[in-house]
């Protein structure tokens, strides 16, 4: 699976189910998704609500189980882990934005961002360095001793992608993470996710009710009804190409703008 | 940035946060210091050795005591838990491990629980001294006694708080390790559950609830006869009431509300949808605390009623039985005053 030619697979999903059951009845929301995703791609997931998006983000991403198939991360398998080793592939590995930013009150700006690496051995002048390198890149240096609960929506959400990235993991798992963001705070967010992209290779998976959000990836897979349905590549096209592209396929998906 | 750093931060902020919490904590430590002191004071010891009644019902009490501390802490440590499962998810997510994180909890916990043991000593000690006059005074003994600071009850109160403390530390122990990460991150989201369709299980727990609250009062008319096993009979009727009256609040009251809306076939109108609906929603979840306060209330309301129908009716006795006595009462040896009943 890993050769000189191809880029090397971080994430490696096989037969994906998730089956959520109540004493009558079993419900599948995911019916056997295969997906591979590359190093420095950065990828978008959409469906009409209840097609699994979330749900498959969460079993990609270590935080939900899934019933049945095998989830590779860096050629680990973290189905077959417990909890112990699970966390430390998520120490190293993994990163997390979410729609309602969970940042911790207690903390300021800079804390918060620098919670994931404190917890490794480092010196207080490489992490001074790491903090300056993502803060600039994000636009919240400044903010650095403020708390959570006096900066805006976009500039906390930009620190929770700060928090996400600021330890170099390979994935970054997003879940709407301009769910509760204004078009301005959220094209500025997206702008410097597709550029820290480019310039870190990290790689991005993204899920997104928003045909716009999803036109800063190089590639969108659709869901419906727990399958993949199709994808979609940006390849060279601009971003509003891949944008109209976007919404045809929803189009022919159906209810794509609800979530 | 350490572990303690981040403790003291989170106490300091939770402190803030969860005053309410931190001050319940805190009187409920005084109270338990004020019973403690009255139990082991000299006075007080002297007369409950010479009634087996007063002796058997400071026990219970402070059995009673014990009990309503533990329901109390471990219902607020699990709101305390739930209002930060997003916090612990979090911590979670970054990776680290479950162990890390109920350690991070247990020390912030105990941190909050040694802080208000102090302090709660301290008030307690301040109001000891009031509260032992007035019982003193209620009972009308007159009588000397020194400081009301006793070591035993510091001792007393400080094993059963740290015993708390412990109990408390093994549920948030078992709530970290049993919650997974998708629950933590929707714990505040999530909804009361809605209850399904009563079946028999439901019917048959309704009825006991009811059951053990009469059989309680039964028992407890019974009481006199069988002075020689108070203390058991005692436990007995405030076991069997208090389970009962969760009970009626957990199950037998929506279980009521279940039978009346089916019996309205869906049409429930305006005041019904508003009121019926809603309770049975929430009851379930608010059994616990529904429990403590008709609990706490009873037992004030029959104490208070208790010790003045004693009072009122000790009066009318002496009255009744002795009209004719002249009792006299010498104080330092003088004779104060002397008077015809």
């Amino acid at each position: 699976m890993t050769n000189e030619s191809t880029p090397r697979s971080v994430l490696i999903a096989e037969g994906i189910r998730k089956t959520y059951s109540s004493h009558q009845n079993a419900q599948n929301v995911l019916n056997g998704i295969d997906l591979r995703v590359t190093e420095g791609e950065f990828i978008g997931i959409m469906g009409p609500s209840g097609s699994g998006k979330t749900t498959l983000l969460n079993t990609l991403a270590t935080i939900d189980r899934a019933t049945d198939g095998k989830v590779f991360i860096n050629d680990y398998e973290i189905t077959a882990m417990k909890d112990r080793k699970l966390s430390n592939i998520r120490r190293e590995h993994l990163g997390f934005i979410f729609q309602d930013y969970n940042l911790l009150d207690t903390l300021t700006v800079k804390e918060n961002i620098l919670l994931p690496i404190s917890l490794t051995p480092i010196t207080n002048s490489q992490a001074e360095r790491a903090f300056h390198d993502i803060a600039t890149m994000l636009e919240i240096e400044e903010l650095a001793n403020k708390y959570p609960s006096e900066i805006s929506g976009g500039q906390k959400q930009r620190t929770s992608a700060a928090r996400a990235l600021i330890h170099s993991p390979s994935i970054v798992f997003a879940d709407e993470p301009t769910g509760a963001l204004d078009s301005k705070a959220a094209s500025n967010l997206l702008d410097n996710l597709y550029e820290i992209n480019q310039l870190r290779k990290v790689t991005i998976v993204m899920v997104s009710h928003d045909p716009l959000a999803s036109s800063y990836c190089s590639r969108v897979v659709f869901l419906h009804d727990g399958h993949v349905y199709s994808e979609l590549y940006r390849g060279d096209k601009t971003r509003d190409a891949f944008f109209k592209d976007i919404l045809d396929m929803q189009a022919v998906l159906g209810g794509g703008h609800v979530r | 940035m350490s572990i303690q750093k981040l403790v003291i931060r989170s106490v300091r902020k939770n402190i803030k946060m969860y005053y309410l919490y931190f001050f319940a904590m805190i009187s409920c430590i005084s109270f338990y210091f004020i019973f403690s002191t009255l139990q082991h004071d000299e006075t007080v010891v002297m007369m409950a050795n010479a009634s087996v009644n007063f002796s058997a019902a400071f026990q219970v009490a402070g059995l009673l005591l014990i009990f309503i501390s533990v329901v109390f802490s471990s219902y607020a440590t699990s709101i305390f838990i739930r209002r930060r499962s997003q916090e612990i998810g979090l911590y979670q997510l970054i990776g680290l491990s479950k162990g890390w994180v109920s350690r991070l909890l247990i020390f912030e916990h105990i941190i909050l629980g040694i802080g208000a043991l102090v302090i709660g000593l301290i008030v307690g000690m301040l109001f000891s001294r009031v509260f032992l006059l007035l019982f003193m005074n209620l009972i009308g003994v007159d009588g000397m006694f020194g400081l009301p600071f006793s070591s035993q009850a510091v001792i007393q109160t400080m094993v059963v708080f740290i015993g708390l403390i412990l109990i408390t530390s093994v549920q948030i122990i078992l709530i970290v390790y049993r919650s997974t990460l998708l629950q933590l991150f929707h714990a505040t989201k999530r909804a009361d559950r809605i209850n399904k369709r009563p079946n028999m299980l439901s019917a048959i727990l309704a009825l006991t609830g009811i059951g053990l609250i009469v059989f309680g009062y039964f028992i407890s008319t019974l009481m006199i006869e069988h002075a020689d096993s108070l203390l058991f009979l005692m436990l007995l009727v405030l076991s069997s009431t208090i389970f009962g009256t969760y009970l009626i609040f957990h199950t037998t009251i929506s279980w009521m509300l279940y039978l009346f809306r089916r019996k309205q076939r869906g049409n429930l109108g305006l005041y019904h949808s508003l009121s019926v609906a809603s309770l049975m929603h929430r009851l379930k979840g608010h059994a616990n605390s529904l429990t403590l306060i008709t609990v706490l209330s009873a037992m004030t309301i029959t104490m208070i009623s208790l010790s003045y129908s004693l009072y009122y009716s000790t009066e009318n006795d002496v009255r009744l039985r002795c009209p004719l006595i002249l009792p006299w009462k010498i104080c330092h040896k003088k004779l104060v005053r002397f008077q015809i009943v």
